[in-house]
């Protein structure tokens, strides 16, 4: 099922989300956006429909003509006779009774789209507390006549006049049609808004249908149409332009829109490859009217080169794309495999046999034209999508004082922050003082060991049902954050954006915005151009790319980037954490002392190690020392950034009455456990088994248990006793209880963790906690790779495959 | 019942989905679909095990003869076939593009007529055919570049003419797969030799047959001249910027009212289609003048037998009109056009130029403005000569069909 909803419900329905959200950055009206996506879907099926009614007619049309002999055979047969006639009748015909199905298919073809835009507008945040026009909440019924909803009825009002004014339906099927919208009506009564506001409009629309008259296109309007379809230039044009299109604007509009949140909708960064674009499909008219001229007899040779090599690109990149596409630095560190680079010189191989020998008629082939449009058509929605997708609310760059008088609250998610080098530093750096009152849980363990999966988790307080991780992170909106905001706190946030729909905190400080406009500019370039090389030159294109992105960003943005990193292999990452943590501490400074939720995500302690224990950073410096040590000491600049934001709200006088937990999302784990912690470590009996050995990463045990311990210390309220070391079966799913505690709001009960506030802590020392390890886009509802962490009798972590769950 | 029934069909996806009342028919057309056949198929069984049958299953890819049409259209030509088959106890298979095909009501133990479909659905299930024998009017099956291939299991395809006169208005290369053509007259026989020798192609057989189609006309044309004093003067042009109207204007008609004729107009009828403007100015014509008729009959026949000369450009119903009602044609001759891609290219001169000047007379547009004389001397052409000419114009007429039976039944004692 989830295979299947992958490839038949999914697509449609991020092609909806997509539509929607730019037709929302064009109009920034919630309910005017709704319209058009219905809009867009009536024009979309219009023909569906039209093949759907001819298909009607041809099943009207038959039984029209086999009614009569039908009823000749009825009147002088009886019997096996019978049978045996109308048997034949039917063979003559070709025709069997089962084929009345055919008339529905262009209407059942509609199905998973209606399901796709049932799925997207249910599960899109925007409309969470939305309030527009009368309506109040449109992820929730109208409630707009006396508590009675009206979108609903108006629906059903609709869909009475689309079957009444439908003139293909007979009478029976106008009685089904009332009978249904009146079911619908029952059914559909307590639907959000969002949902019946599309839907009456999907009616409205049928309804309008019903008056258009078959439409034909005049003939001279055709012929001119063919004229210039037909035209030599305008194929050849096409033909040409076709690399172009899929160099300039099909890929780097694809990266742009899956990362979109990341670069902060910054389109003038995509923009940016319209310039090339646009001179290319130039240079292509011009190569045109040259190449026709003065190279007439390899023309076409040079048009099936140019058709295969922009086919090879698409294949290749959707096909066999390199997992580059999430700018998480993973891909830099892995050498291209050879699998891959296989594969991917099979499918040029293929595609350049294929248009040289299987196509005898280029000139007459009808795909060399087919192909480009659609490519065209494609870069204009992509175009579109680009330029008008936009962050539903921008945040308020003030802080708003807030009535409730309950304490701040901080998260401070350091990623990558493994636990047993955080005891070391704290210890060995005299940082103990700096943490008075706050408790260190050495045993806590990640639930999964990626970042997504993580914050995923800990801040829905669950581990995921849902089918894809999209879903999954669509939710997050409705863990701990969504009972703060009701609680009454502000919700700020320092980080990257991709896991938070944009509008769910009223105050954001992005990476970006710390370090300089288009600080993802070189690495947007670097993938780009990672795309158009075979896989086997990856490490080379990461390289040239980013060069190139520099380049860029400095002559086209105007931006300085000498002594900042611009590629994750700089550090990008780790040194935009650092920068939070500083604008963490300068706020801090100006921060109510009470009612603030903040949130902060720093890509910090994470790889590359590139920033000594003070701070210091030198581009294009690496630090001596291994692994461990520079791990060690880039730790210890954060910490330290931490320990003086502690310090500002202690001088404000308000250390003691806030809740401060410090986590991180999983260990660090590349750079293995650390032996003088060796009474507390982490096992896995079972590290050989799936998908121990085919994990992305060639983790070894070593690595693999360090990344499940992740860091956590927390301080509540009012606690002044000093720093203290718990030996308390700790996970990250406690994360949600414990803030709730903290917030004064009491768990929901589907939650997995326990509030670690709690005074009866002992009576759960020895259970059990979920561990998960596996491919990032494996899918999530799948039980094979759950495990269960638990403790011996002797205080020592042994992870056993206990059961499947 | 049926309400109960769809809630029950539909409530368990209900909260998941939804569907408008065109979606919610599509689902109800579905499930009575399904029942439907369930209990075709159901019956089918019970008939199948308490032995007493379910009807002959149709074999039509395996009979030894097949028959390909086109569509109605052509019911003419097969019709008198598909009857001399039977009457000849022969086995053989109809293989039809058009729903509308009166063949397929016929239910004969000897007959396998199947509606095939159209376009390319149609085209695969003709190329899958196993007969031995395969009778068409289709030009340029198995042609590079033609949407129909030769079936592989046929050992002879035959060709039936469907029109009197030379093979010229055929597009080239019409013939080419063809392994037998039934003559229609003694010159084809010289047309398709000259093609097979300028194109190096194997030897076809022609067998001396005739038309199917112009028997069943010859026997319900009625060839008696008209007594009456007033002569009705039909013209029947093609369609196009080449057609008679386009060419020399409506102007003519007028004049030939003037001298006292009695004028019935019948259109192709694709001018309703593509020559709108035309066709409007002629509809105002016949309101104006009670002497002008418009003929929209599918069946021209009631004019035919009205009239007393054709008007017409080059077309084939000219032959039609004169060989069958013996009756003169004055010919327009306005020029086919680009003639590069019909057989007329490499055949040259043909049959139908000499004969256009012996049913009648040939004026060019020019001449148009004096019609009257025109009408008047062609009007002198006798039946007499007329009658000559269809016994060089059509072997064995009134017994085509017969010629082609025999034909077959030879092939298939030979091919067994």
């Amino acid at each position: 099922m989830n295979f299947l909803y992958s490839i038949t419900i999914l697509p449609i329905e991020t092609i909806y989300h997509f539509l929607y959200l730019s037709f929302y950055g064009v109009t920034q009206s919630l309910i005017f956006s709704l319209i058009l996506m219905s809009l867009v879907s009536g024009i979309i099926f219009y023909p569906f429909r039209l093949w759907s009614n001819a298909q009607l007619q041809k099943e009207l049309k038959i039984r029209s003509i086999l009614e009569p002999q039908l009823k000749h055979i009825q009147q002088q047969t009886k019997g096996a006779e019978r049978h045996g006639r109308i048997s034949r009748l039917y063979s003559r015909y070709s025709y069997h009774p089962i084929m009345g199905i055919r008339s529905s298919f262009g209407i059942l073809f509609q199905v998973p789209f209606i399901i796709a835009a049932y799925e997207m507008i249910t599960h899109l945040s925007l409309f969470q507390g939305s309030s527009t026009w009368l309506i109040s909440d449109l992820s929730k019924p109208d409630r707009l006549i006396f508590g009675f909803n009206l979108l609903p009825i108006l629906m059903t009002i609709f869909n009475l006049l689309a079957v009444f004014t439908n003139r293909l339906m007979q009478k029976a099927d106008r009685l089904r049609g009332i009978a249904l919208a009146l079911l619908f009506l029952v059914f559909l009564y307590p639907m959000p808004s969002a949902l019946m506001i599309f839907w009456t409009s999907n009616n409205f629309i049928s309804f309008i249908q019903n008056f258009i008259p078959q439409f034909t296109i005049p003939k001279n309007i055709k012929q001119k149409v063919n004229q210039f379809w037909n035209l030599e230039i305008f194929e050849s044009f096409l033909v040409l332009s076709f690399p172009a299109l899929v160099t300039f604007i099909v890929l780097p509009a694809h990266v742009y829109l899956t990362n979109r949140i990341e670069f902060e909708f910054k389109s003038e960064m995509f923009l940016f490859f319209l310039v090339p674009a646009s001179a290319s499909i130039f240079l292509s008219i011009m190569a045109v009217i040259f190449l026709k001229k003065f190279f007439k007899n390899h023309f076409f040779f040079l048009e099936r080169v140019s058709f295969a090599i922009a086919v090879s690109l698409l294949l290749c990149n959707f096909l066999l794309a390199a997992p580059s596409g999430f700018l998480d630095g993973a891909p830099t560190v892995s050498k291209p495999g050879l699998i891959s680079s296989l594969s991917g010189i099979l499918i040029c191989v293929s595609v350049f046999a294929f248009i040289f020998k299987n196509i005898q008629n280029w000139v007459t082939w009808k795909w060399r034209k087919i192909v480009p449009v659609a490519i065209f058509i494609l870069s204009f929605f992509m175009v579109f999508f680009s330029v008008s997708l936009k962050p539903s609310k921008i945040e308020n760059s003030n802080f708003v004082s807030t009535t409730i008088q309950l304490p701040n609250l901080y998260l401070i998610h350091l990623d990558a922050g493994q636990s047993d080098f955080a005891l070391k530093i704290i210890k060995e750096n005299d940082l103990e003082a700096a943490f008075q009152g706050f408790k260190f849980f050495i045993r806590n363990v990640s639930n999964f060991t990626y970042t997504t999966e993580s914050v995923s988790s800990y801040s829905t307080g669950k581990i995921p049902k849902a089918q894809t991780i999209d879903k999954w992170i669509s939710e997050i909106p409705n863990g701990f954050l969504k009972n703060l905001r009701e609680q009454g706190y502000q919700l700020t946030y320092y980080g990257d954006l991709p896991l938070y729909p944009h509008g769910i905190f009223d105050k954001v400080t992005s990476s970006q915005s710390v370090l300089f406009d288009h600080v993802y500019m070189p690495s947007y370039v670097q993938v780009w151009f990672s795309r158009l090389l075979p896989n086997f030159l990856i490490g080379k294109a990461f390289h040239y790319g980013n060069k190139l992105g520099a380049w860029i960003t400095q002559a086209y943005f105007n931006e300085n980037l000498d002594r900042l990193p611009t590629e994750i292999m700089e550090g990008v990452e780790p040194y935009s954490g650092l920068k939070l943590l500083e604008r963490l501490v300068e706020d801090e400074q100006k921060r109510p002392n009470h009612g603030q939720f903040v949130h902060v995500r720093a890509v910090i302690p994470h790889s590359p190690w590139l920033i000594g224990p003070n701070c210091e950073y030198q581009k294009g410096i690496v630090p001596s020392g291994n692994a461990p040590s520079r791990y060690y000491n880039q730790y210890l600049c954060a910490l330290r950034q931490v320990v003086r934001f502690l310090t500002v709200t202690k001088t404000r006088q308000y250390y003691d009455s806030s809740f401060f937990i410090i986590m991180g999302d999983h260990g660090e784990g590349w750079v293995g456990q650390l032996k003088d912690l060796k009474g507390l470590a982490l096992t896995l009996d079972d590290a050989s088994s799936e998908p121990f050995d085919k994990e992305i990463h060639p983790w070894s045990k070593a690595n693999l248990e360090g990344r499940f311990r992740a860091l956590m210390m927390l301080k509540g309220p009012g606690s002044n006793y000093p720093f203290t070391v718990s030996k308390f079966p700790s996970q990250l799913l406690d994360v949600m209880p414990t803030l709730l505690d903290a917030a004064n709001l009491a768990a929901p009960p589907q939650l997995e963790g326990i509030s670690l506030l709690k005074q009866n802590l002992n009576e759960f020392e020895n259970r059990k906690r979920i561990l998960r390890y596996g491919r990032p886009s494996a899918p999530y509802a799948s039980p094979l790779h759950i495990f269960e962490a638990q403790f011996d009798e002797g205080n020592i972590l042994n992870i056993n495959q206990v059961e499947s769950k | 019942m049926t309400i109960i029934a769809l809630l029950a069909f539909f409530t368990p996806s209900i909260a998941h989905a939804y569907i408008d009342p065109g979606t919610g028919n599509a689902f109800a057309y579905v499930l009575f679909s399904l029942l439907g056949a369930g209990a075709h198929f159901l019956k089918s069984q019970f008939y199948r095990i308490s032995g007493k049958g379910s009807g002959k299953a149709s074999h039509f890819r395996d009979q030894p003869v097949a028959i390909f049409s086109e569509g109605k259209r052509y019911g003419d030509t097969f019709e008198p076939i598909v009857d001399a088959l039977i009457h000849r106890q022969v086995n053989f298979s109809y293989l039809t593009c058009d729903i509308d095909d009166p063949i397929l009501t016929r239910d004969h133990p000897l007959l396998d007529s199947k509606y095939i479909g159209e376009g390319s659905q149609a085209f695969a299930v003709l190329s899958s055919i196993k007969s031995k024998i395969l009778i068409a009017t289709t030009p340029n099956i198995g042609c590079n570049g033609y949407p129909i291939r030769k079936p592989k299991q046929v050992k002879k395809m035959a060709h039936v003419l469907h029109a009197v006169g030379s093979l010229g208005t055929y597009k080239k290369n019409s013939l080419d797969y063809y392994d037998v053509v039934f003559l229609s007259a003694p010159f084809i026989r010289s047309e398709v030799q000259k093609l097979e020798m300028l194109r190096n192609l194997p030897k076809k057989k022609c067998i001396e047959i005739g038309l199917p189609y112009f028997d069943v006309l010859k026997n319900k044309a009625n060839p008696n001249v008209s007594t009456k004093d007033t002569k009705t003067i039909l013209i029947a042009p093609s369609w196009g910027v080449k057609n008679l109207f386009k060419v020399c204007g409506l102007e003519f008609i007028g004049q030939i009212i003037e001298n006292g004729f009695e004028v019935i107009i019948r259109p192709h009828p694709q001018s309703w289609i593509s020559d709108l403007d035309t066709m409007e100015a002629i509809i105002e014509l016949s309101r104006k003048h009670p002497s002008i008729s418009l003929d929209r009959e599918v069946n021209g026949l009631h004019s035919f037998q009205r009239a007393d000369l054709l008007i017409s450009e080059k077309s084939g119903v000219r032959f039609d009109f004169a060989l069958l009602f013996e009756k003169p044609v004055l010919s327009i001759d306005i020029p086919l056009g680009e003639t590069e891609g019909l057989e007329l290219s490499d055949l040259g001169s043909t049959w139908d130029e000499q004969a256009e000047k012996r049913i009648g007379r040939v004026i060019s547009p020019s001449q148009v403005s004096e019609i009257s004389n025109h009408i008047n001397e062609t009007l002198s052409v006798s039946a007499h000569s007329l009658k000559v000419l269809r016994e060089e114009a059509v072997f064995n007429v009134g017994h085509s069909s017969e010629r082609i039976v025999d034909w077959v039944l030879s092939e298939i004692r030979e091919l067994s």
